[in-house]
């Protein structure tokens, strides 16, 4: 007995997270129960799985802007910025069927901008935006939180990109072109994320609302710009060398509440208390998430999956496109599982010799791979932005995997071009002279 | 007899050619009588949490670096200071020789782990976008130079003049892409694994650190070794030094051409000018305290 | 029985004002580090480290004590669709099962804390077990979480988290 489930560590452990998780229990923690059961099973030291867990978060830097861009997003939803926000789209797009969802992209593609992550865009931009489109009524939540974890994807592969350049580490290719070559992909998902979301708007007949007559646009423009220069001074700040990525987060939330208190003077002390207690709560139920992932990783590592993945794809003989197809099948379905830095630092490098020999191109497989890692975490049953939409929205996880098929199919076809059309991909990064 | 079971575990990623070359030569050198299971890339234990892993008994090998064992014995920094050692040749006679017999013995006896080698891994040079080339430390003042996190690498940066940064490593590319800071002082294969020299201009071989790995095994394992086997371990450890030192050397002298070919300037600062002041900025620092008495003469003599 | 109720719930609230000054040390923090960088040109290391440290506490702490069970994030789709006789079950079985787990193993955890008091932080040279420290009551309230679940699903109190619908949501579909 004892031998069987040494034998079976792995499968015994991810058995007890999926069952766990089916009857209820928090996902994190049946993450971490798993975990254990694994060292158990094996007579390792239990102390790994809290050890694990204590260290990644520790070491976790790029994970310290979520955060603050909860804090943001909530600064500006009880400021009145987020309303002035929400008044300008709906005169500039409300009036067309699914308006508010096609900003929703369009915010996705701005931030994305600033931000190298598709998490802290859930939790930063997301939150502002679900608030706007589920305020009158004319979006079901689970559709606002749906199409706002589809959009978040796009974040890491618009340069900036965290994703890209832990890619670039462990391919040894270039990051200037990585980030080149990832820019009309992003545009491309974000496009047939902007179609799907018409066509469903068509199809479900969304309310619109009354036109917005011209003449009061420029005092709805007004309004609304101290909170449009934020993508502004963000992007200035990032660009201009003044602040990192990460520090962005920071100079978000220290902007919203700038303007709310000066311009709009619509924040009090107690209601800046109420953000900060409300966002740390929300980081705590996510951070026990990701510290969930962060322990698996543990389990993955110590049991050489990847190893036993690249010797299971090395027993057949692939043509390219199947080569290609089944390692697109294989990272999406790990990506199910796994958080996106893990696929890209343990799976991915072992991959690579296998990669090369079938003669693809290493840039282009990176974006393969990001697109892939980002796809997987709004691919239930265990997707990273599901479980955060999730948790901003209180809608149950079940509703929003309901309303997000459409955005992972309208994904999958913009993956295909991605995969299949390499020139798509290429053209940028060989315009700035990459020679593959 | 059962085979003896080996746990390694390091940070650089699983492509690295120090990978294919911890492989083939210490791996495959070690034979059929042992089990070498090699995580790369920090996917098993983070980055400066192994001596630990391995003191706990989780981990049984790992590639260290000096920074790692500062906590747990303190004598160590002697050895992370810069201009210690003119060159690689220095470098290579100090730690074949035995001046640091006694700094041995007590990271054995302070932390539970023996040091089977001294793998190169490259000299560190200052490296940056700029429109003069910075010959002293004088001309460093003000820079934003990226140092590694941590009081003790940061103060690297402080003695060498320039205004030290803690940047994580994976946010230097786009820190000197949009010049939240103007430089860094990886040696250059790490300059060239990480696409900084994509975007720096000028890179002055400073040398100001000959940077050795330590490959490091636990103690407990060591001890429950037989004598052949620990003899079969410590002479495939010689082996992957002697491998990884020429690879090193070899990638320097081919990276140096290459980005001068790239159109980066790469030059000679007045390092007497440098070695000078830091010296003396490390004597008169706190960190001095922890040196062994007269080792840095030791060492600087062995030199000579 | 009401005073104690009294001391319990200001105990909650002291919770909750640590839980926001940890957020908001994090957001000075930041703040500090790039007007020392930018503006002053003294770029400082201890704000990285004590961010790293505060969204560590953060999180193991506000489960730990302030995070209601509600907003913990859960999987529905099986349990929602069951009967409640069967939720009840799986609040046992998880419950009970998972209380096991994190108490089996605690001691060794207690043992990983406290050894780690000879390495210290890069800056601030705080011993790693105060850092680490949090973990222990974070698996404590894990451990007393699951058991409430359990008993919950015993004595038929719960579900405990079944989110309901909003009056002002509605399907399409
Ligand atoms: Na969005
Ligand atoms: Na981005």
């Amino acid at each position: 007995m004892i031998d069987f489930f040494a034998a079976h560590a792995i499968g015994t452990a991810i058995a007890v997270i999926v069952a766990l998780s089916l009857m209820g229990h928090s996902v994190g923690i049946s993450m971490v129960a798993g975990s254990l059961i694994y060292l158990l099973a094996k007579g390792y030291d239990p102390s790994l799985a809290p050890e694990t867990l204590l260290q990644g978060l520790f070491n976790g830097y790029t994970l310290l802007a979520i955060p603050l861009f909860i804090l943001a997003a909530d600064i500006m939803n009880i400021g009145s910025l987020a309303d002035r926000l929400l008044r300008f789209s709906q005169a500039l797009v409300g009036r067309f069927r699914g308006g508010l969802g096609h900003v929703n992209v369009v915010s996705s593609l701005i931030f994305s901008g600033m931000s190298g992550s598709a998490v802290a865009d859930a939790v930063g931009m997301g939150k502002i935006i679900i608030n706007m489109m589920t305020k009158d009524g004319k979006y079901t939540p689970a559709y606002a939180a749906a199409i706002t974890a589809a959009t978040a994807t796009v974040g890491p592969i618009i340069p900036p990109s965290i994703p890209m350049v832990l890619y670039a580490i462990v391919s040894d290719q270039s990051v200037g072109y990585l980030f080149a070559a990832g820019l009309a992909p992003g545009l491309l998902m974000a496009l047939v994320m902007a179609l799907m979301n018409y066509w469903i708007a068509r199809r479900r007949n969304f309310p619109t609302d009354e036109a917005v007559p011209l003449r009061d646009l420029p005092a709805i423009t007004y309004k609304a710009a101290p909170a449009l220069m934020l993508p502004v001074i963000l992007l200035g700040g990032i660009y201009g060398g003044v602040v990192t990525p990460t520090e962005a987060a920071a100079v978000a939330a220290f902007y919203a509440l700038f303007i709310s208190v000066t311009f709009y003077r619509s924040v009090n002390l107690r209601q800046f208390y109420t953000a900060l207690l409300g966002s740390a709560r929300s980081t705590a139920a996510v951070g026990v998430l990701v510290a969930g992932a962060v322990t698996f990783n543990y389990v993955i590592a110590r049991e050489g999956v990847p190893h036993a993945i690249a010797d299971w794809l090395g027993q057949y003989e692939f043509s390219r496109t199947g080569f290609l197809i089944v390692i697109n099948l294989l990272i999406l379905s790990l990506g199910m599982v796994l958080e996106g830095g893990a696929i890209l630092l343990i799976i991915v490098p072992i991959l690579i010799p296998s990669v090369q020999a079938m003669g693809i191109d290493l840039v282009h497989f990176g974006v393969i791979a990001v697109v892939n890692a980002m796809v997987g975490l709004i691919t239930p049953p265990y997707g990273l932005l599901l479980f955060i939409v999730s948790n901003i929205t209180r809608q149950p996880v079940g509703k929003i995997i309901r309303e997000v098929w459409p955005f992972i199919i309208a994904l999958i076809i913009a993956l295909g071009i991605i995969t299949f059309v390499p020139d798509f991909v290429l053209f940028l990064p060989r315009l700035l002279g990459y020679q593959g | 007899q059962d085979k003896v079971e080996l746990i390694y575990s390091d940070t650089v990623s699983e492509n690295d050619i120090r990978s294919t070359i911890l492989q083939d030569e210490f791996a495959a050198c070690l034979g059929d009588g042992f089990d070498f299971q090699a995580h790369h890339g920090a996917t098993l234990f983070q980055q400066g949490t192994e001596l630990t892993a391995m003191q706990r008994g989780n981990l049984d090998m790992g590639n260290l670096a000096i920074f790692d064992f500062y906590n747990q014995v303190p004598s160590t920094s002697v050895l992370g200071v810069p201009f210690l050692f003119r060159d690689y040749d220095h470098m290579r006679a100090v730690y074949d020789g035995d001046v640091l017999a006694d700094l041995e013995a007590e990271i054995e006896e302070k932390a539970g782990v023996k040091i089977l080698a001294y793998p190169y891994i490259g000299a560190r040079h200052i490296s940056y976008v700029g429109d003069r080339e910075y010959m002293t430390p004088a001309d460093l003042d003000g820079v934003k130079m990226r140092f590694p996190g941590g009081e003790g690498w940061q103060f690297v940066g402080t003695a060498m003049g320039a205004t030290p940064v803690p940047i994580p490593f994976t946010e230097v590319y786009t820190a000197l892409q949009t010049g939240a800071v103007d430089g860094q002082d990886n040696g250059f294969p790490a300059t060239h694994s990480m696409k900084f020299d994509e975007v720096i201009n000028y890179m002055g071989l400073t040398s100001h650190l000959i940077a050795a790995n330590e490959f490091t095994i636990s103690l407990s394992k060591w001890n429950s070794m037989s004598p052949e086997q620990q003899e079969t371990v410590q002479g495939c450890a010689d082996n992957f030094q002697a491998a990884l030192d020429q690879v090193t050397l070899d990638q320097e002298n081919e990276l140096k051409d290459q980005f001068i070919a790239n159109g980066i300037n790469v030059y000679m600062p007045d390092n007497q000018a440098f070695q000078d002041h830091v010296l003396q900025v490390y004597r008169d620092s706190k960190y001095s305290a922890d040196w062994p008495e007269g080792l840095v003469e030791a060492i600087v003599a062995v030199g000579q | 029985m009401d005073r104690l109720k009294t001391i319990w719930s200001w105990l909650g609230r002291r919770a909750q004002n640590v839980l926001a000054l940890l957020l908001l040390t994090m957001f000075v923090a930041f703040l500090l580090q790039i007007v020392f960088r930018y503006f002053l040109n003294l770029p400082v290391g201890w704000t990285v480290e004590w961010v790293a440290i505060a969204w560590l506490w953060g999180i193991l702490f506000g489960y730990a004590f302030v995070v209601r069970e509600t907003e913990v994030i859960h999987l529905d789709v099986l349990y929602d669709a069951m009967p409640r006789g069967v939720r009840r079950g799986f609040d046992v079985i998880t419950g009970v099962f998972v209380a096991a787990v994190f108490a089996w193993t605690l001691p060794a955890t207690w043992d990983y804390v406290d050894f780690m008091k000879i390495e210290r932080t890069a800056y601030l040279r705080w011993p790693f077990n105060f850092v680490f420290f949090i973990y222990i009551p974070f698996a404590i309230a894990v451990i007393v979480r699951a058991l409430m679940t359990a008993w919950a699903g015993l004595t038929g109190t719960g579900p405990r988290f079944h989110i309901q619908d909003s009056a002002g949501s509605h399907d399409y579909d």
